[in-house]
């Protein structure tokens, strides 16, 4: 459990965890869900754009 | 003037004050008494400005000298509390301590201010905006129910006649929320419509700005005025803002009209769905061309939004997570600020890849349809202090319910607005949500503005 705390980045009692963990699932079945999905061939909305810091310089 | 001038639509005021037949100092003074003699109850506020009588005293003075700003000039209007504003502080609803909020004004702050509005206040948020109860604000209409959220204090002050219009953020329906449950008019415009400089982040591509307002012609006022490029906002868009009070005139006929019927109309309290299908039904006797269409992917869209608006929310409060400060938050915000740690970068991915899904559904809907409507919320304004709301047979959270109708609109990123179409048989709200293309605020206010005009819902008005 500690390794896996550490990973995610939780600083929590075990005891803790559990409770968020629980009052987590009805979160995680919507997710899920959505993992279910074969996306394979769409972009994410996100555009990375290389010009950012400079328009923003610009202004 | 139709009413008192505190429950006036601005479209009706302005005139007056424009002419010096209604003065901004008497207007700001009786929205003054009303604070202080209703908000004890309601607590819609967190903040009220201390030279908001100067502020109205100098819009007087400068529409005396022929110095008209414009149909804001002179009008309180509330700002949410987690949009910064110069003269008074910002808390974003929080009491924790270590959290400070720097006294600059917000891009939607400074807007309002240079066309002569008199801000009045700061209205209370859910904590962070992560929320749609708004502790400790009561719903006008029964004093028992939340105003909803996150900009349930702004809902609740415009509704009671605390203010004349406010601002409100909307990450996954907090304009939306407390507009169809405190019975007013709430805009969520296009992404990037509006600038988010100066408001605290939620979730940094689900934020919108937008007015709640006591009409449509009244939003379109409001939008008019909040819209505009910043480079300042990496997401606002330059894009020419046109005159949205034009578009309010106009009929329905001819216009095509999409009723999704999946999602939209799966648990809805009966009264709510009574309301909406006679709000439909007056769009077909008006000529409009009314079909109805699916949307199946639809339900995928609740992981998508949990994955993309906690991880940001976790990623934005890191370091306060990290330094031991969100332990002065309230725990329900807490515990969904840490939540983002469950959820691993593949399904945030994933989740900004079914947007494009998501997005691409939708523009194919509007191949053959200029808005779509449908019911805002599924149910009205629930008892402060319920957890679980019942649908008929159906038992859901609160949470997901009050946003399940409300966020498609925030991951598509599509104009939006609420408007009351009714109550149900205890005296609550009901919500008519009209939604449109990216950028087409002024056919989704045509439509809203003609339903409206046609009905007396927005003259309504709560007994406190």
């Amino acid at each position: 459990m500690m390794g896996l705390k550490e990973i995610i980045g939780v600083d929590l009692p075990d005891a803790e965890l559990a409770e968020e963990l629980a009052a987590f699932a009805d979160i995680a079945a919507a997710i899920r869900r959505l993992r279910t999905l074969d996306l394979t061939e769409i972009h994410p909305v996100v555009i990375y754009d290389p010009t950012l810091s400079y328009r923003s310089r610009a202004s | 003037m139709s009413q008192e001038p505190e429950f006036s639509p601005i479209a009706e005021l302005a005139p007056l004050l424009r002419a010096g037949s209604l003065s901004p100092v008497t207007l700001c003074e009786r929205i003054l008494d009303r604070i202080h003699r209703h908000d004890g109850l309601l607590e819609s506020y967190i903040h009220v400005s201390e030279s908001a009588l100067d502020q109205a005293r100098r819009a007087e003075a400068e529409i005396r000298s022929g110095a008209w700003r414009g149909p804001l000039h002179g009008v309180p209007i509330a700002i949410k509390d987690n949009s910064f504003t110069a003269d008074m502080p910002t808390t974003a609803g929080t009491s924790a301590p270590g959290i400070e909020f720097p006294l600059v004004d917000s891009a939607v702050a400074e807007r309002l201010r240079a066309a002569g509005a008199v801000l009045i206040g700061k209205t209370r948020t859910h904590e962070f905006a992560w929320g749609t109860i708004t502790p400790p604000t009561r719903n006008p209409w029964r004093q028992d129910r939340i105003p909803g959220g996150s900009s349930g204090g702004s809902g609740a002050a415009l509704a009671a006649g605390l203010c004349l219009a406010a601002t409100g953020s909307d990450t996954g329906g907090s304009v939306r929320i407390p507009a169809s449950f405190c019975g007013v008019v709430g805009l969520k415009p296009t992404f990037g419509r509006i600038s988010r400089r100066g408001i605290v982040p939620h979730s940094w591509s689900l934020d919108h700005p937008g007015p709640l307002t006591r009409s449509v012609a009244d939003a379109a006022i409001l939008l008019g005025v909040m819209a505009g490029y910043d480079p300042a906002d990496p997401g606002s868009r330059d894009i020419p803002v046109p005159d949205y009070a034009e578009a309010v005139g106009g009929g329905v006929s001819g216009l095509r009209v999409a009723v999704i019927r999946n999602h939209f109309f799966e648990r809805n309290q009966p009264a709510v769905d009574q309301a909406v299908e006679a709000a439909i039904g007056w769009f077909a006797d008006e000529g409009a061309r009314v079909h109805e269409a699916r949307i199946p992917s639809l339900e995928y869209g609740l992981g998508a939004i949990f994955a993309i608006e906690l991880s940001s929310s976790t990623a934005y409060h890191d370091a306060s997570l990290r330094a031991g400060r969100s332990a002065g938050f309230a725990p329900d915000v807490r515990r969904l600020v840490q939540f983002g740690r469950f959820v691993t970068g593949a399904d945030y991915l994933k989740a900004e890849q079914f947007r494009h899904v998501l997005m691409n559904d939708y523009a194919r809907l509007f191949e053959t349809a200029d808005v779509v409507l449908g019911p805002t919320e599924p149910i009205t304004a629930p008892p402060i202090g319920a957890d679980i709301v019942a649908l008929g047979p159906h038992r859901e959270s609160a949470l997901a319910a009050t946003w399940r109708l409300t966020y498609p609109y925030n991951l598509t990123g599509l104009p939006a607005i609420t408007l009351p179409c009714g109550f149900d048989d205890e005296g609550l709200p009901i919500g008519l949500q009209i939604a449109g293309r990216p950028f087409d605020e002024p056919t989704v206010l045509r439509a809203a503005a003609a339903y409206e005009k046609a009905h007396a819902w927005h003259e309504q008005r709560p007994r406190i």
